[in-house]
């Protein structure tokens, strides 16, 4: 009999737990049913043989997913995962080498600085793989392929089969996509882990970064996952290299929401290194409360102009998509 | 290389594969029990395996086609399955399907026939 139980949890162990009890007793009746009365071990091993690999019997109860990215997918998910992969291994490395460059006695020696630049390398690579397939997996569940879109689940319809010959201007141009990738990557990369290297060297002053790395640690949470986000829609424009509905909105939304996180960093007068401030004090004639002032008044300014762009940008996919 | 034996088994299994659902469904207007099934359609010389037909069964009770109950009232409890009334309307237009089905494909098989004919 102990055979039996064996057999019993070799095929229940990989099932979902709701059903793994219900299945294990079933399983038994059956199998009890095969035997006859006194059964012996040779019969026992010809039932549970009949059978077969449990392995095989337990995919055939299992009632969900087996698989993270299905046929569906799969030749999208290879495409971007080499691409994102690549540039994120590159978006890295570059970061790897900038920091070295802009931080003197960080690593002087030229084998530290080909260590780092080669575990930055790598862990780009691993880090777009991760994320890459992370978004894949939400596809393939969201089921974006059985309808076109995340958001409208709805049947496939003709109207949807994109039109070669003129795609016209709601075609988005592949290169401009991977640009927007690889800038995506170094702007979250750089906030998240190296603000230090955003700074300046003013007429032969010490390098001095912008930001407050403690202050900033407080919004990390929003930046990765705006982050993500941005990655997430250029995936979908990597899949779907054309301007839809949802994608501008999904792009408007992501651009309105990178504002008011800028929004919340500019008002955030601890943000600006003071030691970055005393340097332009230095440099001036000013009291350190002007050059507070001004520097304030200069990022307002770059707010209202990145904004502008934002607008612009989230504008310009919602027109495209209606040519 | 594939030989052509498990080229045809495999063939087998894939043709095999429809028709089983329509089986099932058809021996299950009165309940039954895995195994009693099994051996139900093995007398009436349509044999599943038994590996198969467990797994199907509990499919075809989440897609609500059957519906199942525990039978605890003799010494060995047993799980019996039963068709539903979704299942027998699913029966019947399957059942319409695979009617016209072979009877085209059977149109198909005899253009054959004749042409081997010529």
């Amino acid at each position: 009999m102990e055979i039996i139980d064996r057999y019993i949890y070799a095929v229940t162990q990989s099932l979902p737990e709701n059903i793994r009890e219900d299945v294990s007793e079933e399983l038994r009746s059956n199998i009890q049913d095969m035997l006859p009365e006194d059964a012996s071990e040779e019969h026992i091993k010809k039932v549970l043989e009949e059978l077969g690999n449990p392995a095989k019997l337990a995919v055939e109860y299992n009632p969900e997913k087996r698989y993270l990215i299905g046929p569906g997918l799969y030749n999208r998910y290879i495409t971007l995962l080499k691409l994102i992969t690549g540039i994120a291994a590159l978006a890295m490395g570059g970061v790897a080498l900038l920091t070295w460059l802009l931080e003197p006695g960080n690593g002087e020696s030229l084998t530290n600085l080909i260590k780092d630049v080669i575990s930055a390398v790598l862990d780009g690579a691993m880090q777009g793989a991760f994320w890459v397939t992370l978004i894949f997996i939400i596809l393939e569940r969201s089921g974006v392929q059985e309808g076109h879109s995340p958001f409208a689940k709805k049947k496939w319809t003709v109207e949807e089969l994109p039109d070669i010959k003129d795609y016209g201007k709601k075609k988005i141009s592949r290169a401009s996509t991977i640009v927007e990738i690889l800038f995506t990557i170094i702007v979250t990369v750089v906030l998240v882990f190296r603000p230090s290297i955003i700074g300046v060297s003013l007429n032969g002053s010490p390098f001095v970064p912008m930001l407050n790395a403690d202050r900033l640690n407080t919004y990390i949470i929003g930046i990765v996952l705006l982050g993500l986000i941005c990655l997430g829609i250029l995936v979908w424009k990597t899949i779907y290299p054309y301007w839809s509905i949802p994608l501008a909105a999904a792009n408007a939304g992501c651009n309105i929401a990178i504002c008011i996180l800028m929004l919340f960093m500019v008002r955030d007068r601890q943000m600006v290194n003071s030691e970055f401030l005393t340097i332009l004090e230095g440099l001036t004639n000013m009291t350190l409360s002007q050059v507070t002032l001004l520097w304030q008044k200069f990022l307002w300014l770059f707010a209202a102009g990145f904004i502008v762009i934002a607008i612009c940008d989230s504008m310009a996919g919602v027109f495209k998509c209606k040519r | 290389m594939e030989s052509t034996d498990d080229i045809l088994s495999s063939l087998i299994v894939e043709l095999k594969r429809g028709t089983l659902i329509l089986s099932v469904l058809s021996q299950l207007f009165s309940p039954e029990y895995g195994y009693s099934l099994v051996q139900k359609l093995e007398e009436k010389n349509n044999p599943i395996d038994a590996g198969t037909l467990y797994p199907l069964l509990r499919r075809l009770e989440k897609q609500h086609l059957l519906v199942s109950n525990w039978d605890t009232s003799e010494a060995r409890p047993r799980k019996f399955y039963v068709i539903s009334e979704e299942g027998k309307r699913v029966f019947q237009c399957l059942k319409e399907e695979w009617r016209t089905l072979s009877d085209k494909l059977e149109n198909l098989l005899e253009e054959e026939r004749n042409h081997g004919d010529n």
